[in-house]
């Protein structure tokens, strides 16, 4: 097998690990904050009990987030060697400051939130966990600051320099907002706090259907739904709207694929659902919106938008042959050439720009992209009809007591996960093949001096490594939920399951 | 200064910082395998416990430090000992979940964290005495195995980073403990404190023999100024240890790591890497630099944080200042 792909699969495989982790850490460091601050505005012992509850859960999401993490850092340098040389200029520093910024912040203060909350003031309590939450948005911050720079580079020139072309830095605060990072920031996060308000509120209403815990179990549900109600329309508009604005303008490829569009149409209408047919390159009974597509992307209802095929002649012709930010012909026929090349297109060939747009259209699994994206999306849709019905129980009173509504959250709550899991596949897989856009391709970008017997290694490692510690860890998360929360004085509920009901959990 | 030289300083301080602070908690881990008293380790733990992950944070900003300023660096290093990279990776992600979750089954934990403690710093000193000695390397690429990492230099200096952090950490001990348990972590102090003086000549020595450009920068004024600093403060230390001046001693094994750090940096200044093959191969911190605007844009901001975030987490150890002689954790 060809060390590329391994390494291409065992990213895939350790970044969406990392994705299990991460969102669960930063949307429940979200909500932990939100219940020491109900905590301290009310000082009610409920509330008390939900947030000390809670940010042992914090610590457990983000127990596996950190090393997964570090797993990422060391990748690029290990298995992304030509690509690291390429862009560490640029990708490098986001990184670092990452550490700096909000890392550092992040990890001391759940120390003194975990450790302190039974001995230190409330108030340095409260402070902690608001450190913790801006320490994990900060930190997700610079990630994503360094990763929509390769999905819409801003603000660089490449460079011939004697350690080979490479992109450089000509302003750093440009690059830093470059045009994706705002939306994606902000839907990435919000995705987040989706997570950590449906964990908090399937926990409440898990309680709730067993009657345990019952007062601390109607805080959580509470603030989970109302939360979750919220989150989740902002995540389709205004961030889930723009971030698609912005890829209709700047990826033209990643759209047409997301909506399994193959032919350029004025009008285009949006698909709800239908089957890709990617031989015959159509969608096969597709339930269709007109028009919808064109104003969604460019905001008017007869725009052009680009099929597969355009948009791949579009981002060959205009992003990487037209593109401006090199310092001289010279570089830029050496970067380019050496992109046929890792494709085998012989430079010279006269039809060379004809193949290498056939190649960026293979790159992209169309029916993989559209079924991904629907899953996002109807996903969402359903966590706006979840949260809705959810603050309407609420507010009439019947919350507590709608055991089919309580079942629900509980049956669902993986569901955040898989939304967001969707999502990133279809923003990475849709970068295909490039790992920093019309610059370096994945077969560009990776380490050329690593075997495909080290990669096997470490690949089956990662799977061996990863399945255990996910068995491990959802150990301690079942060993959370028999503990529960401390008891509230005067509930009698409050009593941790005997252990027989939870056959297999072990000590 | 020029802007490489700043990072490259700046870099030895993040390396420095990382040892220091997490030194101890490394030195703790190992030392499990010594304490026979379950309870005994469980008051360990306890003492480390609330600041261990905030100490981790030094290593990934060196790291990412060193990606940020010197990409072809790090690219190489990193897909040239691609299996140790990992190994490494491994270790600390074993160690991060051994913490959290040891209550499992304590014996077995136990064991297995001590082992992957002692082995993190060992690895690490492998590294940099790979970069003190210098790798088979030349314009055609790199000429060797994974097991030209560990010749007989980088072992050294990854024994000597070994027994330094058990001496640091022994140190913080004594510290945080009362009783026979302090009692106990006294004695390993002192005996990791005199095979840290060892080590520590033999890593200077070594360099004599197996790295001559590095040793010529040591025999520099600065440089035999701070070794004698280092040596005497070194000395010092096992005096204190013996005399029972706990805070003072930790203190001093705390401070010997930014110092010893500096001083490796300082005689591989201006060349990260030489070769062992090719008199003539060198790569030095400016062929190998980001680009102009990337070490000019972020340096100021970085040496800020850096300094606010020694702030908050010296408040954060003030807080959790004092002996600790319960057995609980969180969960």
């Amino acid at each position: 097998m060809d060390p590329v792909l391994l390494s291409r699969i065992q990213f895939a495989l350790t970044a969406g690990y990392h994705w299990i982790f991460v969102p669960a850490s930063i949307g429940m460091g979200f909500m932990v904050f939100l219940l020491w601050t109900m905590a301290a505005i009310t000082n009610e012992e409920q509330w008390h009990k939900a947030a000390k509850f809670f940010s042992k859960w914090l610590g457990v999401f983000f127990v596996l987030g950190v090393p997964t993490g570090i797993v990422m850092e060391f990748e690029f340098g290990a298995n992304w060697a030509n690509y690291s040389m390429f862009v560490g200029s640029i990708f490098g520093p986001p990184l670092m400051l990452e550490g700096l910024f909000a890392f550092a912040l992040e990890s001391t203060f759940l120390g003194v939130l975990l450790f302190g909350m039974d001995r230190l003031p409330r108030a340095i309590t409260w402070i902690s966990s608001f450190f913790v939450f801006i320490g994990s948005a900060l930190s997700g911050l610079w990630i994503l600051i360094a990763n929509s720079w390769q999905q819409t580079p801003t603000a660089y020139i490449i460079k011939d320099t004697p350690l080979g072309p490479r992109a450089e830095l000509t302003n750093f605060m440009k690059a830093v907002f470059n045009p994706l990072l705002v939306s994606q920031y902000t839907h990435t996060i919000n995705s987040a706090i989706i997570t950590g308000a449906y964990i908090v509120a399937a926990v409440g209403a898990y309680y709730l259907l067993k009657k345990r815990h019952v007062q601390v179990a109607r805080s959580a549900v509470a603030i989970g739904i109302v939360v979750l109600a919220i989150s989740s329309i902002i995540q389709l508009y205004p961030t889930g709207h723009e971030e698609g604005r912005v890829i209709a303008q700047y990826q033209p490829t990643k759209l047409a694929a997301d909506e399994g569009l193959f032919k350029t149409e004025t009008g285009a209408p949006m698909v709800v659902f239908g089957i890709v047919d990617e031989k015959n390159q159509q969608v096969k009974y597709a339930i269709e919106i007109p028009k919808l597509l064109s104003w969604l992307a460019f905001g008017d209802w007869n725009a052009k938008v680009l099929g597969l095929h355009d948009a791949a002649k579009y981002v060959w012709y205009q992003q990487v042959l037209n593109n401006p930010n090199y310092a001289n012909e010279k570089v830029k026929k050496q970067v380019v050439d050496s992109i046929m090349k890792a494709y085998g297109v012989n430079p010279n060939d006269p039809n060379a720009n004809e193949k290498m747009v056939k190649v960026l259209e293979d790159a992209l699994p169309v029916a993989f992209m559209f079924y991904a994206y629907r899953v996002m999306v109807g996903l969402g849709t359903l966590f706006i009809l979840i949260g809705l019905v959810g603050v309407l129980l609420l507010l009439l009173g019947k919350l507590y007591d709608a055991r089919w509504f309580l079942k629900v959250l509980v049956v669902t709550v993986p569901l955040p996960w898989l939304a967001g899991e969707a999502g990133w596949f279809t923003h990475e897989v849709g970068r295909q093949p490039w790992m920093v856009w019309g610059m370096v391709t994945v077969n560009n970008g990776a380490s050329p001096n690593v075997s495909t017997t080290s990669v096997l290694i470490t690949l089956i490692g990662f799977v061996v490594v990863y399945s255990i510690l996910f068995y491990i860890w959802l150990h301690f998360v079942r060993k959370l939920i028999r503990e529960g929360p401390e008891p509230v004085e005067g509930d009698v509920t409050s009593k941790p399951a005997p252990a027989v009901s939870v056959a297999g959990g072990g000590q | 200064m020029d802007y490489a030289t700043a990072w490259f300083y700046f870099s030895a301080f993040l390396l420095g910082m990382y040892l220091a602070f997490d030194g101890f908690d490394l030195g703790i881990g190992t030392l499990l395998a010594f304490i026979k008293n379950q309870k005994d380790r469980d008051v360990l733990i306890n003492t480390i416990a609330p600041v261990w992950d905030g100490n981790e944070v030094w290593f990934i900003t060196w790291g990412a430090g060193i990606f940020a300023m010197w990409p072809a660096l790090y690219a190489t290093l990193f897909s040239t000992f691609y299996l140790a990279v990992w190994l490494l990776a491994f270790l600390f992600i074993f160690r991060a979940v051994g913490f959290e979750f040891r209550n499992k089954n304590k014996e077995l934990w136990d064991k297995l964290f001590a082992l992957v403690s002692a082995l993190i710093p060992l690895v690490i000193g492998v590294i940099v005495g790979n970069l003190i000695m210098g790798i088979p390397i030349d314009a055609e690429g790199f000429h060797g195995s994974l097991l030209t990492l560990f010749r007989p230099y980088p072992l050294i200096v990854g024994l000597f980073v070994l027994f330094a952090v058990l001496w640091h950490g022994a140190n913080w001990g004594v510290y945080k403990t009362t009783g026979k348990l302090q009692e106990e972590l006294r004695g390993y102090a002192f005996k990791f404190w005199l095979l840290t003086v060892v080590f520590l000549l033999l890593t200077v020595i070594g360099m004599k023999i197996w790295a001559p450009l590095r040793f010529e920068r040591l025999m520099t004024p600065l440089g035999l100024g701070l070794t004698l600093v280092i040596l005497v403060a070194g000395l010092l230390d096992g005096y204190l240890i013996k005399k029972g001046a706990e805070k003072l001693a930790f203190y001093i094994s705390w401070l010997a790591f930014p110092l010893v750090v500096y001083l490796v940096y300082y005689s591989m200044y201006p060349y990260w890497v030489i070769s062992t093959t090719d008199p003539n191969f060198r790569l030095s911190i400016h062929d190998l630099a980001a680009s102009p605007l990337t070490l000019q844009a972020v340096l100021g901001v970085s040496v800020i944080l850096a300094i606010i975030i020694m702030t908050y987490t010296l408040y954060v150890y003030k807080m959790f200042g004092g002996k600790v002689t319960e057995a609980e954790g969180y969960y």
